[in-house]
This record gives structure tokens, sequence and C-alpha cells, in this order.
């Protein structure tokens, strides 16, 4: 096999992983982040932005530990029109409805005069933390589902991001 | 085998020492658990509110909070992560209505209700007739140390419950506004408050305390 025929053959590997990961990262919407991207495609009338490029990001965390991020899925719709109160509401259900299969809320802001909400659920699963982060505006949404490991991700923070903002306030801080 | 009088006082000693171990953690347990309040009968006016803020924080996200806080040289941060450690959650409910009466003076004393518990005393309590505000601050105390804190604001169109549970710092308390979505400047509001003739006398014989202290 030439170097030629090695480089194509690595590219339809990689191009058909990409595929199947960005395909098998729907999982047929059967997580917690499948139903809440579909109620949006199916509610809102809206379709995903950047989907291949969500999905090859999604395949390179799982074998590049960035940070401790040790997982990652995603689906973002920009520029899209979601603004409707009765689907807002149901929104609501479908994300809350992710508490009863183990997920904690942590933050849940909702506001009726901009249009804007957000959910933060977390998980534990032995070591490492999932996260499912819903953000819905008139214009735009957003959902990810993050799998991490805190240790790494403070370890991250501290020598990576700490150290070119030295001396910031705290990192982590709700209003 | 006979016991000698000596022996079986021993033995007793032990038993009851052992006894006093088993018991304590529940306690310890149940003075943090009792500090936390029941707010879930709050959630209905999610659908009322026009803006609502609700924060969850405890168990592992507490302490990855913790972990999160870089605090490298900045004394705030270090002393935020200092309270941190020992908290067990913070939980933070705060709904904001277009138009007053949105909320009932029954939800408002379902969590009042709960602060007469035993362990519960009220450290400030602020009211105001022209703004129809009542601003409440109450510390759940096991012996001299705090477990507990809990603030309600009440305004006509807002309502705010914060809900610490842990063992807290008083003095270092003033680090957590802003945070967590915890409002900003509420101690140092409050004190405020405290000054005006509206506030009741157990305020000012404390603020009497702190000044004496200092």
């Amino acid at each position: 096999m030439t170097m030629k025929n090695r480089l194509n053959a690595f590219a339809v590997v990689f191009f058909t992983a990409c595929l199947v990961f960005t395909l098998s990262a729907d999982q047929a919407y059967a997580d917690d982040f499948g139903k809440i991207v579909r109620h949006i495609e199916v509610n809102y009338h809206v379709h995903r932005n950047h989907r291949f490029l969500m999905g090859f990001a999604g395949l390179m965390v799982k074998f590049w530990h960035v940070g401790g991020v040790k997982g990652f899925k995603a689906a973002i719709f920009e520029d899209q029109h979601l603004d409707a109160t009765e689907t807002d509401a149901r929104l609501d259900e479908i994300v809350q409805s992710a508490g009863e299969r183990g997920w904690q809320p942590l933050v849940k802001s909702y506001s009726r005069r901009s249009g804007e909400h957000s959910y933060i659920y977390v998980q534990t699963e032995g070591k490492d933390i999932r996260m499912l982060i819903v953000s819905v505006e008139p214009n735009e949404a957003a959902v990810l589902q993050l799998k991490l490991d805190p240790d790494k991700l403070a370890k991250f923070m501290d020598e990576d991001i700490g150290e070119r903002h030295h001396g910031d306030v705290a990192a982590m801080t709700f209003r | 085998m006979r016991l000698t009088t000596t022996n079986k006082v021993w033995r007793k000693f032990a038993l009851a020492t052992a006894l006093v171990f088993a018991v304590l953690p529940g306690f310890a347990q149940n003075a943090n658990a009792n500090a936390k309040l029941e707010l879930k009968n709050l959630d209905k006016l999610s659908s009322k509110a026009a803006e609502v803020n609700d924060v969850t924080l405890d168990g592992a996200m507490l302490e990855l909070a913790g972990k999160f806080i870089q605090a490298d040289g900045d004394p705030e941060s270090a002393q935020l992560k200092d309270i941190l450690k020992g908290l067990k959650g913070i939980y933070v409910k705060n709904f904001e209505f277009d138009g007053p009466n949105q909320y009932s003076q029954a939800d408002v004393e379902a969590i009042r209700a709960q602060l007469t518990a035993p362990g519960w005393q009220r450290i400030v309590e602020s009211r105001s007739q022209h703004a129809k505000e009542h601003d409440e601050i109450f510390i759940m105390k096991q012996g001299d140390a705090i477990t507990g804190l809990a603030i309600l604001v009440a305004e006509p169109t807002e309502l705010t419950v914060v809900n610490i549970v842990g063992p807290i710092d008083i003095n270092k308390l003033a680090t957590l506004e802003g945070h967590f979505g915890i409002p900003g400047a509420s101690v140092e509001h409050h004190s405020k408050k405290q000054k005006s003739d509206s506030a009741k006398p157990e305020l000012k014989k404390r603020e009497a305390d702190n000044d004496d202290e200092e």
C-alpha cells in the first residue's frame, strides 16, 4: 500500500468515524440530551447548525481529554426563530423530567421578559461529573452534555487558565 | 467471672461513651438537615413570575465549585474557598413579578413557619411600610456555632429566599455575596436598614455587641 493510499484510507475511516459519531450523538434520541434536542427541533421547527463540526469535536474529546473533559455532545441552533411561549412551558417539563433520571438541578433560570431559559443539571458518575446545559433564547439555542473529571479540570484551570488570568476573582460565579 | 465495682463503673462508662459517639453524628447530621428549608412550595410561582432564578448547590457540586475557585493570591477567593469547605448546601430561589399580589402571604408564611423551629433565631428584621418590603435574616445555632442561615426578602414584586446549610462564620459571610446566585450587598444592605428606625432592638443590641468586640 502506497503512502497516498494509506492517507486516503485514513481519511475515509476518519470521516466515517466522524459521521457515525455525529449520528450516534443522537442515540436515536434515547438519552436526555437527545430528547431535549428532538423537542427543540420538532416544537420550535428549527434545525441544528455545525452538526458535523460538533460531531468531530465530540470524537476528538473522546480520545483527547482536554482539560479533563471526557465526553462532549453539543447541538447549536443559531439565527433561528425560537420564540413560542407554549413550547417554552413544554421545554420546562422535558428538561425538568431529566431530574427523574438522576440529574440534579444546579441552576434554573427563566426570563419571560427576554424569553431566555437556562438550565444546568449535573450527575455524578463515580469520580466524574456529567453536566447537561440547556440554553434557549428567542433567536438561538444550545444543548450541551459534558462528562468531565473535576480534578483534572480544576488542575487545567489552575495551570492553564489561572496563569493567564492571575489574580482574577473567583471563576465560578452565578448571578 | 465476678465483676468488681470498679469494673462495673468502667463498663457503664464505656457503654455510655459508645452511645454518645454513636448518637453524636446523628445529631450533627440532624442539625444540618434541620437547617435545610423545604422550598418546593415556591415552585408554583415559576409560572407567574417574569424572572426566575433557582440555584441548588450541594454535595459534589459544592465541592466542585470549591475546586474551581482560583485562590492564588486573591484573599477574597481564598476566603470564599475556605467558607465553601464546611458548607453542605446553598439554595437560592428568586422570583420577580410584573406586578404586585402575584404571590400570597401563605407562600411566605410556609417558609417563615419552618424558621420558627427550635434552633432558628431571627437576627435581622426590617420592615418598610413605604416600600412594602419585609426582610429577615435567620440563623440556626447549635451551641455557639452557626449551622445554617436563611434570608427572606419579600417585596411587592419580588421574592427571594436564600438558605445556606452548614457551619458558617458570620464574619466571612459577606464574601458569599454576589456568588452562587446570592444577591450582592445583601448583608450590607440589611445592616444599613438595621440603622433605620424600623429596625428591631435585637439588631441594635447585636450591633453594639459587635462594636464591643472590635
